[in-house]
């Protein structure tokens, strides 16, 4: 097993240099450069020149990526172009932010997710089957943006029941700051999960059918268990194994959702950093979030893994 | 601020920081009765919600509206934008003289004057700020603001570890000697807010300092804290200068809204108090009793830009001829709902240089026709003008995002197709756009201008700046404007009637050559919550340069 993980490990160190080469190819080859941003009538042309100068965005590409990966084998991520901050400190700071969100999003998923899929399966080809699949597509076709902005209208702004955006109460917050918490975290976390919820019920509900109609379950239900030790106590456990392997796939979804929802509620995490330096064209800031995102996917992917070990036993590390 | 960026130009941002604003007062939509209530009250909070988190909160080295959003309430200028006039005005100096050669300026500041910290304020830290610009290590774009004092030039290139011209005289007066005159420097130079020596002048690397996220200043507010892409708290500095007991309000929070759609939200659920809005949420927000819309006019305009260098854009009947097809009072009608401003030329109708005999090209497809024909362009076979192998087919380059734009240029395809003219429009992320604009790949253009205070017109229009280097990106070069360009800022006495005479020729020659179609001036419109007292939203100031005076209505 710690040999497993150690190998895994290993392997991602070519991955993630791929992808740092990638990244920074599609970010320095996208036309436009932070000291484009610069204006105000009394600026000449020499400030704009010695500010690139200043970047070193006058040396060539590759030893600017060169210079670039030699500081991140150090552990150094370099400074923010804009904020002039370590990177490194900046994404640190945001990172929690957006894990919150990401976990909060998975734990609604996982809740409501399985369960309609449930529901769906032993309500097969009923009202209630019917309700969960529509409701999966729909959510799932409906953009990110606009599920959050809809949601903002009518149950902030109408209903005024959740705040707008934010991640706490600035003014006049009449709950402890915990629950204030949790009550910004509400809207933005559902916006989050809308997606995997659909995609674990299609699969819950595919499964949890393939699964009711094996020989074991017809044995249990001859044995005359009761239909609710059936479905959870058997049925269930097997038919979770594939929502347990795509969880993993799930991260980078998360993380790509975050950048949209984040933006939508101003809640202050690593993807809204991710796409303001994006813009910004603050190239050391990309590059870092673009590193740590990745190392998050490739740990979530081994988490994935030992975690499917542990559920279904006939799964070797080799 | 020059052009507007993608997020400014969504919330409506562009007027608050210096460059903004004017024509004295703005007018509330309907006056509040508090308004004449009378005596201030402390205590209270205001937040402002904005699309955008400051990035470094040090005047010398930020170039957002966002951080001197912040800095400016924070820090402390040695002379003020008079907001109502857009001239320059005492504040940390009581008084200035000029030289009769208008070289020296000679500036008596405040005593008393005391850093949130306790420290005194003194000509030092005068001096020390306008060093530590100039200094090779630092990176900021403002060197140049200071380069026509003596001595700077050497400083900038690093040959000299201090600048001649700028001479502390005693502690509370700093002499300033140019190398020659230059009548915007007050304007330019002045205005920028001071930063303590004692704090910064044993900074290793002043770019990286703390103080940068932890600014002390001698404003009338406070810094508090700042969570990076939240929010950022200041708080009364009871010990400020211009007042005993220092601003009303207890706190100002800057709260950072992403989109212009959850910032109309907030203002109506009441969790922001002051927010830009755009011409379409006008009426909804008009309808909310809470809240009061106040609306100035901005020194930005936009325009559509031909470039010059692309035959047949060369041609000046071409550009009037295009210029002429499409109906911009009908578009600022519709599309802004009237809430702009026609304009004729590059200085707007808000700034004292404007001159206000120029027309601008008025809606008549026929004469734009006519032109055409002069020019001897006939239809082609597809309708499409043409002369010898040159059709007239652009392609218009339009930032993406920017909804208004997005329908100007819209309209605009439609209205050239009357002419004979084949437009393709094509919308680009803003700065790709404007990397296109600098490298010169495009026909046509629609962006946005805004001017400084002084409405020096050097940066776009002088051929000594020209893209990829500075900023005329449509490549414009006509020595006689870079002529008037360089006379009107050494004007013997800085005399405004002449400076001004010689900025409406400047406009004359533009729109009689119309480089570009100078569109219209959008108003700038901000939401305030009703029982706030004080704002009175100007150009020259922005909305938050008497934040000190605002308190809150019981």
């Amino acid at each position: 097993m710690t040999k497993f993980v150690l190998r895994r490990l290993l392997q991602a160190i070519p991955t993630l240099l791929g992808i740092s080469i990638l990244i920074f190819a599609v970010i320095r080859l996208a036309p436009g450069d932070p000291v484009n941003l610069f204006f105000d009538p009394t600026i000449k042309g020499e400030d704009l020149e010695r500010m690139r100068r200043q970047l070193g965005l006058d040396r060539p590409l590759y030893i600017q990526y060169i210079d670039w990966v030699t500081n991140l084998a150090r552990g150094d991520f370099g400074r923010s172009f804009v904020t002039r901050e370590p990177v490194l400190s900046r994404i640190l700071e945001r990172l929690p932010n957006t894990i919150q969100l990401s976990l909060a999003a998975v734990v609604i998923a996982l809740l409501v997710g399985p369960t309609l899929g449930i529901l769906a399966a032993t309500h097969r080809g009923g009202l209630i089957d019917q309700l969960v699949r529509v409701l999966a597509v729909v959510v799932d076709a409906v953009p990110n943006f606009w599920l959050g902005l809809m949601l903002i209208l009518v149950l902030a702004v109408q209903l005024r029941l959740f705040p707008s955006g934010g991640m706490y109460t600035l003014r006049g917050a009449f709950m402890p700051p915990l629950l204030d918490r949790l009550w910004h975290l509400v809207l933005p976390a559902l916006v989050l999960a809308a997606g995997p919820i659909a995609l674990y019920s299609r699969l819950m509900r595919t499964e949890m059918l393939e699964v009711l109609s094996q020989d074991y379950i017809r044995t249990a239900r001859a044995k005359g268990l009761a239909e609710g030790v059936v479905l959870y106590g058997h049925a269930l456990r097997n038919a979770l194994l594939p929502i347990i392997t795509v969880l993993g796939g799930t991260l980078p979804f998360l993380f790509g959702g975050a950048v949209v929802t984040e933006s939508v509620f101003s809640w202050p995490g690593m993807g809204r950093l991710f796409v303001d330096a994006a813009y910004s064209r603050d190239y050391p800031m990309v590059l870092g979030i673009a590193i740590i995102a990745s190392v998050l996917v490739v740990l979530g992917q081994l988490l994935s893994d030992i975690l499917y070990g542990i559920v279904d036993p006939r799964i070797r590390y080799s | 601020m020059v052009e507007l960026t993608r997020r400014e130009f969504l919330s409506g941002l562009a007027g608050f920081t210096a460059a903004g604003i004017l024509l004295g007062c703005s007018r509330p939509s309907t006056p509040t009765p508090v308004e004449q209530a009378g005596k201030p009250v402390y205590g209270g909070t205001v937040i402002f919600g904005s699309p955008a988190d400051a990035e470094i909160l040090n005047p010398i080295l930020h170039n957002d509206t966002a951080s001197s959003n912040v800095t400016d309430r924070i820090f402390d200028p040695v002379l003020r934008v008079d907001p109502l006039t857009g001239q320059p005005a005492p504040w940390l100096a009581e008084r200035w003289t000029v030289s009769d050669d208008g070289l020296t300026y000679t500036f008596y500041l405040r005593r008393g004057v005391r850093w949130h910290d306790g420290e005194e304020f003194t000509a030092h830290d005068v001096k020390f700020t306008f060093e530590a610009i100039l200094d090779p290590r630092t990176r900021t774009v403002r060197k140049s603001n200071y380069d026509m004092i003596v001595g700077a030039r050497a400083r900038i290139d690093g040959k000299a570890a201090e600048t001649e011209g700028i001479r502390v005289v005693d502690d509370y007066t700093l002499e300033i000697t140019l190398q020659e005159p230059f009548c915007p420097f007050l304007i330019q130079g002045m205005v920028r807010g001071v930063i303590p020596r004692h704090l910064l002048e044993k900074s290793e690397d002043i770019n990286r300092d703390e103080f940068n996220r932890r600014p002390v200043g001698t404003g009338p507010f406070k810094f508090k804290e700042w969570v990076k892409g939240d929010h950022i708290t200041l708080v009364r500095n009871e010990d400020w200068w211009g007042r005993p007991g220092g601003p009303y309000i207890d706190q100002y929070i800057r709260k950072v809204v992403p989109d212009s759609t959850v910032v109309t939200a907030q203002l109506k659920t009441g969790d922001i108090d002051v927010g830009s809005i755009e011409p379409s949420d006008l009426d909804e927000l008009e309808r909310e009793e809470d809240l009061t819309i106040y609306r100035y006019d901005d020194l930005g305009y936009t325009y559509i830009g031909y470039n010059v260098s692309r035959p047949p854009l060369d041609d000046k009947r071409v550009r009037w001829a295009l210029s002429l097809a499409v109906d911009t009072d009908s578009i600022i009608r519709t599309v802004l709902r009237g809430e702009g401003v026609r304009v004729a030329g590059h200085i707007p109708p808000a700034s004292w240089a404007y001159n206000p005999n120029i027309k601008p090209p008025e809606y008549n497809p026929q004469r734009a026709r006519q032109l055409l024909e002069q020019a001897g362009f006939k239809p082609g076979p597809d309708g499409i003008m043409q002369r010898g192998d040159q059709t007239l087919r652009f392609t218009l380059w339009v930032p993406a995002g920017q909804k208004i734009r997005e329908q100007v240029a819209i309209i605009a395809k439609d209205q050239w197709k009357q002419i004979g003219v084949d437009v393709d429009i094509q919308f680009q992320e803003w700065n790709a756009f404007l990397e296109r604009l600098r490298q010169g790949n495009f026909d046509l253009v629609i962006s946005g201008y805004s001017l400084g205070v002084d409405p020096n017109p050097r940066a776009f229009w002088h051929s000594a700046e020209l893209a990829p280097r500075g900023f005329n990106r449509i490549r414009y070069r006509n020595p006689e404007v870079d002529r008037l360009i360089e006379e009107t800022v050494k004007v013997p006495g800085c005399d405004p009637e002449k400076r001004k005479r010689l900025y409406w020729r400047f406009q004359e020659i533009l729109a009689d050559d119309q480089p570009f179609n100078f569109l219209y001036s959008l108003k700038a419109l901000v939401a305030i919550k009703r029982s706030i007292v004080g704002p009175n939203p100007t150009t020259f100031g922005g909305v938050f340069h008497n934040l000190h005076d605002w308190y809150i209505a019981k």
